[in-house]
């Protein structure tokens, strides 16, 4: 009979039953090593084309002002400061699920850690470059750096966004050392296959040419970046160790980066903004979106590349059933948020809150709560959670609704504050609008190319909970230990 | 001849370039942009070269001679060329010539600001200035406080000004004013010289002499300058037939003929309101758009300040049409068409008889046709009584003369005229009437010869009356103007005139004073102005303004003896020391006020009626070609960069709109279409139109702004006119306003939640008189400030202030050194607005505009909610009655707060606290986050979205204060407190060995208030005035409840009810 793949407690196998190493290393690696499909060239041509429209917008935007957006006083932040909290939100999913899941030995993130990782890094891409960019005078954007200088000037440390500068760019630091840590072991498998096709081209054809110095360029890049890993056993005990301890220090990053993110606001005296809810608020809102975007990806490649077998419907239903608690999290919050604006009998923040849900922007709120709050209470059944065609829409729709509640916190409160001869109304121009698409350019592009050149899922991560890598596959030990009504049940599924 | 190098653009020699000869040029900048370089080589700039090749007398330059290029002169231009391109690195800059001072001007020291006292006329008024000078270029206008239109009765230790003034330094370097003299016969417009010019017109006049010029029409605005009524004198001298025409699109002609006809001289009242207890204005924006609005503000202001609770306040009933800034300041107010207002003071006049002013009695007999709440007869007139001789009425000049003969009359019965109303007669006698002068030269304009000197009748005649035409029928007609405007585009000749800064003359203020007006400035685009080019006219060749104005003086004076010290005296102090002759007490002829009544013409009070105000910014559409006026919110609607007609709600849903629909205003057959404002206050079926706007000729920024409302404007009927029809046309137009319009109370825009209330928000405090006598100290009740600890250690204001950190320290700890033994106390910078003295009349707006190099941004980025103003004037409606509310105004400028929100937000410690609490910018530091203008609770941050100071053309460099940097895009900015100006005090009292003293220091605002609402000053001396103001018991912080800790205090805006009058006015 076949082996079964790891499980946990009561539950059903985390990879497809008949998986083998070879099968998933054929599966993952084959990606990067076949041409692309035409499919990948269409996807790569429109990400690409967007790029560039945020490459010219961007310049017309440095060259003239941030006047070309739509901000204006008193709403001084709008599309700009929320990308930026949507991106870094969405960049969350992958440090929570690579780091904090493995922490807690949850081994169905295995299937789509890296996916995450490298969306995470991604994101944090693109929400890094907005509050670059809407600096007044972006050139003089290292400025918040505590660099020593003869001027005897140093950074405000007060202030919320030198906070953010340290937060953000620690998470991305620490991601991408993460990441890259738990690619070696399979940039190591690229690079061994890349040899062994040399070898073999080697002994056809000795005139070399074309395929084989692309072979050799491909060879000494995953070479250089698997940094000589030979597989042993040493290798692996340090691997390990390196790898809990950065998911250790990613762990409290998952908290702080969001939390950090949230004293932007929650530090400053506008009403709406000065609440102590907002940081737990703030990182449950991020976890939610990041699971949401980390979705409609995984679907989209699942499909587009057939890993039906490394990601099946459980992991969908686990992440939708994260997506779930903290989508109800985030409801609570925002009644919080009403309840003690009432309790507090603050009249601007009464007003405030009041303005949010009936006022100019009552669209903008109520898209919120219905994409934010009622969607995702769905997921309460299962025959949704399981539902793919739901499960996409439902996730695109949850990231619709947290960038309307960046929008929604951001934009309410500036437009409406204290003075009311000093209020205002916010329009986006279309630099806000193609600067919005074009960081979804940049994004895709970067997706697109690391689908292309690297493994996107972790094929050593894999390996762990098939099967064979059971200490005792292969000796039959446990079959007398193996209730009969399991087996009965596994068979079934086999 | 010397030898000369080959330079490029001699080429060309004596010769005509010809069509395909290459461009040429005279310098990098020419090359660069040779339309900006031939604009400065017309005004005279330094620096820019006029063309010596094509000069004979700066020698003969062959073709042979420039384009030989022998060995010699081809290696010296080669080494020299390379010589440069290295000397100049990679960085290629255009040439620039400087000339050194080498004989500097006496006085005159670099970087330090000269000041001058001149005079500035608007509007029948002359307001005395001191006008301060860098380096030859004047940037800043102020009042004088030794001159009574700017500092009545010395209640000042600095002069008030109004809008119109602070923004006259702005039309000095007006990109737009004409330079030359265009002279156009049959549509063709040649540019001629001055000499042209004059022998031009020598010869047309000398030929008129013949018959007395009887031919000859002076078409002239009203005379306030002496020297002026001299030429004019001496132009009749030669030609004794030639008439005189004054015309002005806002005069106060019914004024003096009202006066007449009560007391048999034209005069004008002259209200000392800082005396008057109770005021009642019948249509008069006596503080803002009537002649002498600068020291109104400033007397009624007196009358109505409150030190404490034993301080006694004037009261003001305002009966208008329109919500003006008068009307805003009323303690009761009642709306009124201006039609109606004769009968109302008829009415109040029958009352004030059957109630003891028995001199009354003999005027009216019955009281007038309109119906008004009782209280505004019987409580009105109980209050004009029980305070006789304490009281003052005053009539709006767009009243009809019956209205102003009657006001005479009840002021004399209400024993008024006693010192407190006086009468002043205007500098020219003659009595003509503006509306008929200007219908007189049309009549007889046939092969005539007209002058007209000033003014723009063309633009702003009435409709029914075609100045055009006429200059088309003259034979020769002349104008004169600062702009080559609508005027001058039917005129034969165009004679550019210069500017009141840049020419000698007189003015001659409502009052009596007299002051020199000295230039500052040699005209930068040529000119000459009204006397220089009369007293050409009347062919006396010594009529040069500065020989003119001595000659005035002199003949004031009587005796030439010591004439040269009261010259200087005058200049200096700015007010010329003369025996005023002593007007004779009035006395009303109750027989010619009945008469003025019996024959006051009828208005129709069918249909619609119309109110044509002169706005209170363009005025009468002189002052449209200044941004920063056309940038100022309106004091009421706070609309900018256009007009609009103002009208109630009533009216509105009567009509069919709402604010910023399109009506049509028919009169007869004439008719404009402009968008609607609802002004909560309006009388109903009255329509409020701003005169100024809709400019054709005017410049760049006047342009096609707004409507002109001239064109159903008729000359019988200048004021107000009745019987006209008003539609919606069903198209809209987009209005920017700086503010919602129905801000605080009557917020009807959000769905469901219905009114912001003011109770909820106390930001402008406003009280009544008698809550303030129950508890002084009310506003600080509705704003406390919280008792909890700050965040970071208070900083102490009061101890000495340690040594600034010296050299370079990496350390993240600031190393705090013990301040000297000699160290000086600190300083603890405060300013106090007081609420109930502030009119809102924008002045303090254009002040810092022109102080602080603010950028004006235009009407669209307005309407994006992002004008630059550091200042605001906050207005709210108060109380429960939008067709009836008070109004409070508030300026709200950066707060300096203690605690300031913007400091901790900034990540690169941009704006941070200076030892003496200042909150500063440093805008080199600032990359532009925009963070800390989200967190500042008063949005007074203001953000360089775009480039709004952009590329400034040469002469509009030369207003700049260059004490004050210019903002480059990109960067926050904000109120300083004019920390320049605090900067300029300190290092002149530390060379002086001592502490800046009390009242010293006054920022830009504060200097140009005509009612003294702002105070600054230092808060660690409890002896200092704004110490006093802040101990005041009517003071509060803005939005104290958030633990800013201003350092900016209000005080709160009481308004003195009359308890009789019943509450529906009354506020909380």
């Amino acid at each position: 009979m076949a082996f079964t793949p790891i499980r946990e407690l009561g539950e059903t196998p985390l990879a497809k039953p008949g998986t083998s190493f070879a099968r998933v290393t054929e599966v993952v690696s084959r990606v990067t090593e076949n041409p692309a499909p035409r499919g990948w060239w269409i996807l790569f041509s429109i990400a690409a084309t967007f790029t560039g429209v945020l490459g010219l917008t961007l310049a017309y935007l440095i060259w003239m002002g941030i006047g070309t957006w739509g901000n204006n006083s008193p709403v001084a932040w709008a599309w700009d400061i929320t990308n930026f909290v949507w991106w870094i939100g969405i960049g969350h999913a992958g440090t929570l699920i690579s780091a904090v899941l493995y922490l807690f030995r949850q081994y169905w993130r295995t299937a789509i850690n890296r996916f995450a990782e490298a969306m995470t890094i991604f994101a944090v891409i693109c929400a890094l470059m907005f509050p670059t960019i809407h600096t007044g005078r972006p050139w003089h954007i290292y400025y918040p750096l505590p660099i020593p200088n003869a001027m005897n000037l140093w950074p405000n440390f007060k202030s919320p966004l030198l906070w953010d500068v340290f937060a953000v760019s620690t998470y991305f630091t620490v991601s991408l050392l993460f990441w890259y840590v738990g690619l070696i072991p399979d940039l190591a498998t690229l690079r061994d296959r890349t040899t062994k096709r040399l070898r073999a081209l080697g002994v056809l054809s000795l005139e070399g040419g074309a395929p084989r110095g692309l072979l050799q360029l491909r060879a000494a890049i995953y070479g250089g970046l698997a940094l000589g890993w030979r597989s042993s056993h040493r290798h692996w005990q340090h691997y390990e160790r390196a790898y809990l301890i950065l998911a250790a220090i990613s762990t409290p990053l998952v908290l702080s980066v969001h939390s950090v993110v949230s004293f932007d606001f929650a530090t400053s005296v506008e009403p709406g903004w000065h609440t102590t809810i907002f940081p737990p608020y703030f990182v449950a809102g991020a976890v939610f979106s990041g699971f949401a975007m980390v979705m409609t990806l995984l679907l989209i490649a699942r499909a587009v590349f057939g890993l039906h077998e490394l990601v099946t419907l459980r992991h969908l239903d686990l992440m939708n059933q994260i997506m779930l608690t903290t989508g109800s999290i985030v409801g609570y919050a925002y009644a919080m948020e009403f309840f003690i604006a009432w309790y507090s009998g603050n009249p601007y923040e009464r007003y405030c809150f009041i303005n949010r849900a009936f006022g100019d922007y009552w669209w903008a709120y109520w898209s919120m709560i219905t994409c934010n709050v009622l969607i995702p209470q769905t997921f309460w059944s299962k025959s949704l959670r399981t539902n793919l065609t739901w499960m996409f829409i439902a996730s695109i729709l949850i990231n619709i609704g947290m960038w309307f509640e960046r929008f929604v916190i951001i934009v309410t409160t500036l437009h409406r504050d204290y003075m009311v001869s000093a209020w205002g109304y916010f329009h986006p121009s279309i630099v806000d609008v193609l600067t919005y698409l074009g960081s979804f350019g940049l994004f895709f592009t970067l997706f697109l190319l690391f689908i292309r050149w690297l493994p996107m899922i972790a094929v050593a991560e894999v390996k762990m909970v098939l099967p064979e890598a059971d200490p005792h596959y292969g000796h039959d030990h446990d079959e007398h230990h193996e209730p009969a009504h399991a087996k009965a049940a596994l068979a079934e599924e086999a | 001849m010397t030898k000369r190098l080959p330079v490029l653009g001699q080429a060309s020699g004596a010769a005509a370039p010809k069509a395909n000869t290459p461009r040429v040029w005279r310098s990098l900048e020419e090359q660069s942009d040779p339309k900006r370089y031939r604009e400065l080589a017309k005004a005279g700039e330094g620096g820019v070269q006029v063309d010596v090749a094509r000069d004979p007398s700066a020698g003969v330059t062959t073709p042979s001679d420039t384009l030989t290029v022998t060995r010699r002169s081809f290696l010296a231009v080669a080494s020299a060329a390379t010589t440069a391109v290295a000397a100049s690195g990679c960085i290629r800059r255009p040439a620039e010539q400087i000339l050194p001072y080498t004989r500097a001007p006496e006085y005159s020291l670099p970087g330090i600001a000269l000041h001058f006292a001149t005079v500035l006329a608007h509007n029948g008024d002359a307001v005395g200035v001191l006008v301060e000078q860098h380096e030859g270029r004047p940037t800043k206008i102020e009042g004088n406080p030794q001159h009574a239109a700017s500092n009545p009765g010395r209640l000042g230790e600095w002069g008030g000004t109004d809008t119109p003034t602070q923004a006259a330094i702005l039309d000095l370097y007006d990109q737009d004013r004409s330079g030359t003299i265009a002279h156009r016969v049959d549509g063709q417009r040649d540019e001629v010289s001055w000499a042209d010019l004059d022998d031009a017109l020598a010869t047309h006049f000398a030929s008129l002499e013949a018959d007395g010029g009887a031919s000859i029409h002076v078409l002239h605005e009203p005379i306030t300058s002496p020297t002026l009524l001299r030429v004019k004198e001496a132009f009749s001298r030669r030609f004794p037939r030639a008439s005189f025409h004054p015309w002005s699109a806002v005069n106060d002609a019914n004024v003096l003929a009202g006066v007449a006809l009560a007391t048999g001289r034209r005069a004008r009242p002259l209200v000392d309101y800082s005396a008057a207890e109770v005021i009642l204005s019948l249509d008069s924006d006596f503080l803002s758009t009537e002649p002498g609005g600068v020291m109104n503000a400033r007397l009624f202001a007196a009358g109505r300040r409150i030190e404490s609770v034993r301080s006694s306040m004037n009261r003001l009933y305002v009966v208008e049409s329109t919500l003006s800034l008068t009307g805003s300041n009323a303690d009761h107010r009642l709306r009124l068409a201006s039609r109606d207002v004769l009968a109302y003071a008829r009415s109040l006049a029958h009352t004030l008889a059957s109630k003891g002013a028995s001199a009354l009695g003999a005027i009216v007999e019955g009281p007038g046709d309109v119906e008004v709440p009782s209280v505004w007869l019987d409580k009105v007139a109980d209050d004009l009584l029980a305070h006789r001789g304490r009281v003052a009425v005053v009539a709006g000049s767009r009243q009809p003369a019956a209205v102003h003969a009657l006001v005479a009359a009840i002021n004399a019965a209400l024993g008024a005229s006693s010192g407190l109303v006086r009468y002043a007669e205007p500098l020219d006698a003659s009595d003509a009437d503006p509306a008929a002068s200007l219908r007189a030269v049309v009549e007889q304009a046939d092969g005539s010869t007209i002058v007209v000197l000033g003014g723009n009748p063309v633009y702003d005649a009435p409709a029914d009356v075609d100045v055009a035409g006429a200059l088309g029928r003259a034979a020769l007609s002349i104008h004169l103007g600062s702009h080559e405007d609508e005027t001058s585009q039917h005129a034969s000749w165009h004679i550019p005139m210069s500017h009141p800064l840049e020419s000698w003359g007189d003015q001659q203020s409502l009052d009596g004073t007299i002051a020199i007006q000295q230039p500052l400035i040699a005209p930068l685009r040529g000119g000459r102005n009204a006397i220089e080019v009369l007293g050409q006219l009347a062919g006396e060749a010594s009529w040069r303004g500065y020989f003119a104005v001595r000659q005035t003086l002199a003949n004031l004076r009587g005796t030439a003896l010591g004439f040269e010290d009261a010259w200087r005296d005058a200049l200096f102090r700015g007010v010329v020391t003369y025996d005023r002759p002593r007007a004779p007490e009035p006395s009303v002829d109750a027989a010619g006020v009945r008469r003025a009544l019996d024959d006051a013409p009828a208005v129709s009070h069918e249909g619609w009626e119309v109110v044509f105000a002169p706005d209170p910014k363009v005025f009468d559409g002189r002052l449209a070609n200044n941004p920063w006026l056309q940038e100022l919110p309106d004091p009421i609607t706070k609309i900018v960069w256009d007009n609009a007609a103002m009208l109630s709600s009533a009216s509105a849903s009567e009509l069919g709109v709402t604010t910023g629909k399109l009506l049509r205003i028919t009169a007869g057959e004439r008719a404009i279409e402009i968008p609607a404002v609802v002004v909560p206050g309006h009388a109903d079926r009255s329509i409020t139109l701003n005169l100024g706007w809709g400019r054709t000729h005017s410049g760049q920024f006047a342009n096609g702004r707004g409507v002109n409302v001239s064109a159903i404007r008729t000359s019988g009927a200048l004021g107000f006119a009745g019987g006209l029809e008003v539609s919606a046309t069903g198209g809209s137009y987009d209005l920017v306003a700086t503010q919602e319009h129905h801000s605080m109370d009557v917020d009807p825009t959000i769905p469901g939640v219905g009114r912001v209330d003011m109770p909820e928000r106390p930001l402008a405090i406003v009280g009544t008189l008698a809550q303030y006598h129950e508890q002084p100290d009310f506003a600080q009740w509705r704003e406390p400030t919280p008792n909890v600890g700050p965040l970071w250690t208070d900083v102490d204001y009061q101890s000495p202030q340690a040594p600034a950190q010296g050299g370079t320290s990496w350390s993240l700890v600031p190393h705090p050194r013990p301040p000297a033994e000699n160290a000086p106390l600190r300083h603890a910078w405060g300013m106090a607005i007081d609420l109930t003295t502030c009119t809102g009349c924008n002045a303090c707006i254009v002040a810092c505009n022109a102080e602080n190099n603010v950028a004006t941004v235009g009407k669209e980025q307005v309407a994006r909610g992002r004008e630059m103003h550091w200042l605001r004037l906050d207005r709210y409606f108060v109380g429960d009655d939008t067709d009836d509310p008070a109004v409070a105004f508030q300026p709200v400028a950066c707060q300096h707060c203690e605690e300031a929100p913007c400091e901790n937000v900034c990540p690169v410690n941009a704006t941070a606290h200076s030892p003496e609490g200042l909150n500063e910018m440093a805008y080199n530091r600032c990359i532009g986050t925009r963070y800390c203008a989200n967190n500042c609770p008063y949005k007074v941050r203001r953000f360089n979205y775009l480039a709004y100071a952009g590329h400034p053309t040469e002469l509009q460099r030369m207003q700049f204060n260059p004490n004050v940097s210019v903002r480059m895009r990109g960067v926050m900015e904000k109120c300083t407190y004019c920390v320049q100006r605090i900067q300029a005090v300190k290092i002149h009292a530390r060379n002086e060995g001592r502490r800046p003293r009390d009242g010293e220091i006054v920022p830009a605002c504060a200097q140009a208030c005509p009612s003294q609402a702002i105070t600054f000053g230092d808060l660690n001396d409890p002896e200092s005035r704004v110490s006093l103001q802040v101990r005041n018991d009517r003071q509060y912080k803005l939005l104290a409840q958030v633990g800013t800790k201003p350092r900016t205090t209000y005080l709160a805006r009481i308004r003195n009810l009359n308890p009789e009058m019943g509450s529906t006015t009354e506020s909380a």
